[in-house]
């Protein structure tokens, strides 16, 4: 790109006060990992993009439904069933062409997250679910990354910037919520609801906390919580003492081991998609139950599923046969995961596994 | 002195509560609050969330004084 068309397609923010040729070419130069492409990272990536953010990696294995189309404003009706990583690239090449985008067509585990993380300079949680930004959280500590932190539950949105400043000063999510919280206590969209306004006002705080932190600019939201009310507007803003109650991996091996060991990773590889749990009912010696109550709609004749509604699974579980592949599913994932961590931890169940997103993901 | 403590809530708190702002008696630091809260309020034990006072998260047990800006707030996963 010449000279005369960069300053052109970037002259309105140029002439901004703390905002001048040099911090754009540090947007051209800076490496910006999206992980999630939805609801919070449509409008986050529009932003940096359009903004000039030269390379940006976006992760996510999800494909678009037509309940994303609601809130995830980089897609639209054509775009259903297609991948929203190739989606989001298509539509975000031809905002600017000349971004490098990288697309990592799958979800973000213990295992794939540090190779992809550390070539990135600042990195966004926009996903939806407490294991994932908990993996996250510690890979962003341990590789020294900047993360760029956003949630949404119903009319509200939080917006945290980690691991700034002195070491002895970073503070990351871990200071504020030491262990991963109980995803069942704490719903997300799919079960709380979400408005696209909402989330898409969270994903642009995002955006801007990242160009901020680019071009050094002050006022970067770092090491602090801000809680939006989205209803009221009211903003809440608090300050993270250092944590001492938790330990974080020292390297790479203590990250992968740690992996092992909690539930993060195994309900990773416990959650599989639409195609991976027909394939398992498929190769057979399995049992698949419906979580959902009895009234709930629709039946998929195909998965031939026992009823179980999870709040009988512990009267019922002698119906349950532990030795056959146990393959999970409600109506949007979350009730499927609960019954899920029962079976596992509390019943010593080996198979077990769970649709993702459930049958709002389903696609006949 | 009995101490009079107004107490703010976000999230999914709010529904557990019914309310998002709650008025606590006798109220002497972060342990008594706690105490309080699960025995109004038993669903809140279930909940993870910070305690935040005058905008500062706090870690250990802390003296609450009278015009103390408490804030109990929970992790969000929405995205």
């Amino acid at each position: 790109m010449d000279k005369q068309t960069l300053y052109d397609r970037f002259q309105r923010q140029i002439i901004l006060p703390n905002l001048d040729e040099l911090a754009q070419q540090k947007l051209l130069d800076a490496k910006v990992l999206v992980i999630g492409a939805g609801g919070l990272a449509c409008p986050c990536l529009e932003y940096l993009v359009r903004a000039g953010v030269g390379n940006i990696g976006i992760v996510d294995g999800d494909y678009v439904t037509i309940s994303n189309l609601q809130r995830q404003t980089l897609y639209n009706n054509n775009d259903i069933g297609k991948l929203k990583v190739d989606c989001a690239k298509e539509r975000l090449l031809n905002i600017h062409p000349h971004t490098n985008i990288t697309s990592y067509p799958f979800f973000l585990d213990r295992k794939n997250c540090l190779a992809i993380i550390q070539q990135y300079d600042i990195i966004i949680d926009c996903t939806d679910l407490f294991s994932v930004r908990y993996c996250i959280n510690d890979a962003c500590v341990l590789l020294e990354k900047a993360l760029v932190f956003g949630a949404v539950f119903q009319y509200e949105g939080q917006v945290a910037v980690f691991n700034i400043g002195e070491k002895n000063e970073q503070r990351n999510l871990r200071d504020i919520f030491p262990t991963i919280p109980n995803q069942e206590a704490h719903t997300t969209c799919n079960e709380a609801g979400i408005l696209g306004a909402v989330v898409g006002i969270i994903g642009t705080m995002q955006a801007l906390e990242t160009i901020k932190l680019i071009t050094n600019m002050q006022g970067v939201l770092a090491n602090q919580l801000l809680t939006y009310h989205f209803l009221h507007h009211n903003i809440f803003t608090v300050s993270i003492p250092k944590n001492n109650t938790y330990t974080l991996p020292m390297n790479e091996q203590e990250f992968l081991r740690v992996g092992e060991n909690t539930s993060c990773n195994n309900q990773i590889q416990q959650e599989l998609n639409q195609a991976q749990f027909l394939e398992k009912i498929k190769a057979g010696n399995t049992q698949v139950i419906d979580v959902r109550q009895l009234h709930e709609m629709p039946i998929i004749p195909e998965l031939n599923a026992l009823r179980i509604p999870i709040d009988t699974l512990a009267e019922r579980i002698h119906e349950i046969d532990s030795s056959k592949d146990i393959l999970l599913f409600c109506h949007a994932g979350i009730r499927s995961l609960m019954a899920l961590e029962y079976l596992s931890e509390e019943c010593g169940m080996q198979k077990v596994f769970h649709l993702k997103g459930g049958l709002l993901q389903w696609k006949n | 002195m009995a101490t009079t403590i107004t107490v703010k809530l976000f999230g999914s708190l709010v529904d557990i509560v019914q309310n998002s702002i709650l008025t606590l008696e006798d109220v002497e630091d972060v342990h008594s609050l706690q105490e309080k809260l699960f025995v109004l309020f038993p669903a809140l034990q279930k909940m993870q969330f910070a305690i935040a006072i005058d905008k500062k998260i706090i870690h250990e047990n802390t003296v609450i004084n009278e015009h103390a800006d408490i804030a109990l707030l929970p992790p969000f996963s929405g995205g």
